[in-house]
């Protein structure tokens, strides 16, 4: 009975997921700005990636590309959320070349189906690290002619940028300078979060997907109507306007899968950041990677906690800096997850120092 | 030698040692004493638990040059659930406040270490005494709760059963631009032993905002001081309450605000032989607690951040249990540096570490 039960749910989301996307490009459609294109990036397993291309108004000579990366469960959305809300488009006016991935199956990306089609949600963390964000640099690199592209992760997108480098290779060595917003390297929050988080992900992996989008949408109403205690763990309503929330949330989350969930459940219950199957523990390789970052984490975030994202600052070798996003160093607000990048000041509480920090000279990068 | 001058008694009575033999207490009260912690007479108070008692005595350890006012509502909600509470004033803090004025550093204020080193060994001696117990539980709170740590890592270890330390840093930087800045104004002190007075020098305009180089920081949205954003922020206070602990502050040295700022910069606190302990390294001091440990962790803390707290995560080889002060651990707000003077604290907080304690005796 529980089966029928949830096999009819999961048909009910799936129908509703067509329509929502139908309803997420009515309600808010993809606007490029005029200087941006979008590209396409094969893995060697097979993905089209969707990435999008800004070009710079006054292209700063010398500089090198730069590409970002979003998060677990988002999309491109959330690095180019609108005109004032704008990671890629802050950057690119400060004369930085820049390229925003969308990770398989989100945003623009090829789609995974349940049933036939050509992907299925069978990917994890691994898979990220290995094919999506190889092959992003590779495609950065091939058509910029860099030697070397700086990269800037949200969230997960910041974990990738550590399980690169930990991984070394040519992906690793393709990194010139980076940033991380808001990356956890440690799974212990505190005691009741951390047990709510490792049920959720056990739950998740569970799963046959993680349908998320049309979850979202159909959710949005009460999640802004009511947005304590659950929507608290992901903004700081203080820092982060209620439209753009809701807005963001409608076209800014995707589908995961549950491989992924699986993975971040083991983290969880093991506080290691490894390979899904325990084999790499890729913070254990961290001390011997040598890229210049700046790690930065939001003063208020309650997902990327400060003193989990100072954990991959700790592990880092190479050059690197630590900063808190709050009143304490001059910010606006103390920052929580999401405000790093949607926040209504993160243009000069966090674009500004991550610009200046890939501007600076760095010993082991040649050039700028 | 007793001093007699009680400049604040927020809700109860307190009693002069002088007329009181511990047999003599009375469970609900609270009697005062002078303890000689070499170089300086600093006052210990007792809260005798009310009724039958529940557990080993208390001491608790007060954050630098905060005064008794700080930890009164604190201190008698342990008391009211059956615990002897000692609480002691910083050598320069409270009824000592005016004792340093215009006298040398050495019979004045002190060092670093004639506090954490000669303050909190004298008191904990006092109180062990006065008790009649065989070892004692310490709360420590922020900087001065490192003292706290010392004690348990000291040759008093054995009569240490266990802690529980509310932001108090297992490992120290310079956290922010706030604190950066204070260090620098702390540099720019007259090298010449002076009294200073904290409350004066918590209401610094919290001075973000580099004019030299507009843009890089920016102003906050409201003027804040020092007080507002390295202790009060992320704590709701009340206007009265606020006011009570910045006059609760005492005074320093320049040598003691120089060996602090020295400390905050470079992450090392050296301790030079104190009045009632010998040489000791604050690190050392860490690796070598082996009691059981709460750390009680304020995720909005801008004095001592979460993960200076946290700093000693990764070390195993002990009993290490955490509480964050969150809303979602289901704490009333995520809480600053001063949860403990805070209206919850001792509704909520009080109540979770004496369970802890109970738990870890």
């Amino acid at each position: 009975m529980k089966r029928v039960a949830a096999t009819l749910m999961l048909l009910a989301l799936t129908a509703c997921s067509n329509g929502c996307s139908l309803a997420r490009r009515v309600w808010s459609p993809a606007q490029l700005p005029e200087r941006a294109e979008h590209l396409i990036a094969q893995t060697s397993d097979g993905w089209d990636l969707s990435i999008i291309h800004y070009h710079p108004r006054a292209p700063l000579p010398g500089r090198r590309p730069v590409l970002l990366v979003h998060g677990i469960v988002t999309n491109e959305r959330n690095l180019d959320y609108d005109e004032q809300h704008s990671l890629a488009r802050s950057l690119s006016a400060r004369g930085l070349d820049v390229w925003a991935l969308s990770l398989r199956a989100t945003g623009e990306s090829a789609h995974a189906s349940l049933i036939g089609g050509d992907h299925h949600y069978d990917w994890d963390f691994d898979t990220y690290c290995r094919e999506d964000i190889p092959t992003a640099l590779a495609f950065v690199q091939q058509h910029t002619g860099a030697e070397k592209v700086d990269y800037i992760g949200h969230s997960m997108g910041g974990m990738l940028y550590y399980c690169v480098l930990a991984r070394g290779g040519p992906a690793a060595d393709a990194i010139g300078v980076g940033a991380t917003l808001g990356s956890p390297l440690g799974f212990r929050w505190g005691p009741r979060f951390t047990q709510l988080s490792e049920t959720a992900a056990l739950a998740a992996s569970k799963l046959p997907v993680l349908k998320l989008d049309s979850i979202t949408l159909l959710g949005l109403p009460l999640v802004t109507w009511f947005p304590e205690p659950l929507a608290l763990l992901l903004y700081n309503p203080a820092n982060l306007e209620e439209s753009v929330w809701s807005g963001f949330l409608a076209v800014g989350v995707d589908d995961e899968s549950p491989l992924l969930a699986a993975q971040f459940h083991r983290w969880i219950v093991s506080d290691r950041f490894t390979s899904r199957d325990g084999a790499i523990d890729y913070e254990a390789l961290l001390p011997a990677t040598r890229a210049p970052t700046l790690v930065v984490a939001g003063k208020a975030d309650q997902l990327g906690f400060p003193p989990l994202v100072r954990r991959g600052y700790d592990a880092l070798g190479g050059e690197k800096a630590w900063l808190v996003v709050g009143m304490e160093n001059g910010a606006r607000g103390d920052y929580g997850h999401m405000d790093l990048l949607l926040g209504q000041s993160a243009e000069r509480d966090v674009f500004e120092p991550v610009a200046q920090w890939l501007a600076a000279p760095h010993s082991s990068v040649a050039g700028h | 030698m007793v001093c007699a001058l009680i400049v604040s008694l927020p809700s109860r009575a307190v009693e002069e040692n002088a007329h009181h033999t511990p047999a003599d207490q009375v469970g609900g009260r609270i009697y005062r004493t002078q303890v000689d912690a070499g170089g300086a007479s600093i006052s210990l108070w007792r809260y005798v638990g009310a009724g039958g008692k529940s557990g080993p005595p208390i001491l608790l350890v007060p954050e630098l040059f905060c005064e008794r006012i700080w930890y009164d509502e604190f201190a008698q909600a342990l008391q009211r659930r059956g615990r002897d509470v000692f609480l002691f004033e910083w050598r320069g803090s409270g009824d000592h406040g005016v004792a340093g004025h215009g006298t040398p550093v050495a019979q004045g204020f002190g060092d670093i270490s004639a506090l954490l080193l000669g303050d909190a060994p004298a008191a904990f001696d006092a109180a062990l005494a006065a008790s009649g117990a065989t070892s004692m539980e310490l709360i420590g709170h922020g900087l001065g709760g490192e003292a706290a740590v010392l004690l348990a890592a000291s040759s008093r270890a054995a009569q240490v059963s266990s802690l529980a330390l509310v932001s108090v840093p297992a490992g120290y930087w310079t956290p922010n631009e706030a604190v950066r800045r204070l260090t620098s104004a702390v540099r720019a002190l007259p090298s010449t032993p002076a009294d200073i007075r904290m409350s004066e020098y918590a209401s610094m305009a919290a001075p973000l905002g580099d004019p030299a180089r507009p843009g890089q920081w920016i102003e906050a949205q409201q003027p804040l001081d020092l007080f507002a954003l390295l202790l009060a922020h992320g704590t709701s206070l009340s206007p009265t309450r606020s006011r009570e602990l910045r006059d609760g502050l005492g005074n320093a040295s320049a040598q003691l605000l120089g060996e602090l700022a020295h400390w905050m910069e470079s992450g090392e606190l050296a301790l030079t032989e104190g009045p009632r302990a010998p040489r000791q390294s604050l690190s050392e001091a860490w690796t070598r607690m082996a009691q059981p440990a709460l750390l009680v962790v304020a995720p909005l803390d801008n004095l001592v951040h979460p993960e200076q707290a946290l700093a000693r995560r990764g070390d195993r080889a002990h009993l290490r249990e955490e509480i964050l002060l969150q809303r979602i651990e289901g704490f009333p707000e995520d809480a600053g540096h001063l949860a403990i003077q805070s209206s919850w604290g001792p509704r909520v907080l009080a109540p979770k570490i004496l369970d802890w304690l109970a738990e870890h005796p």
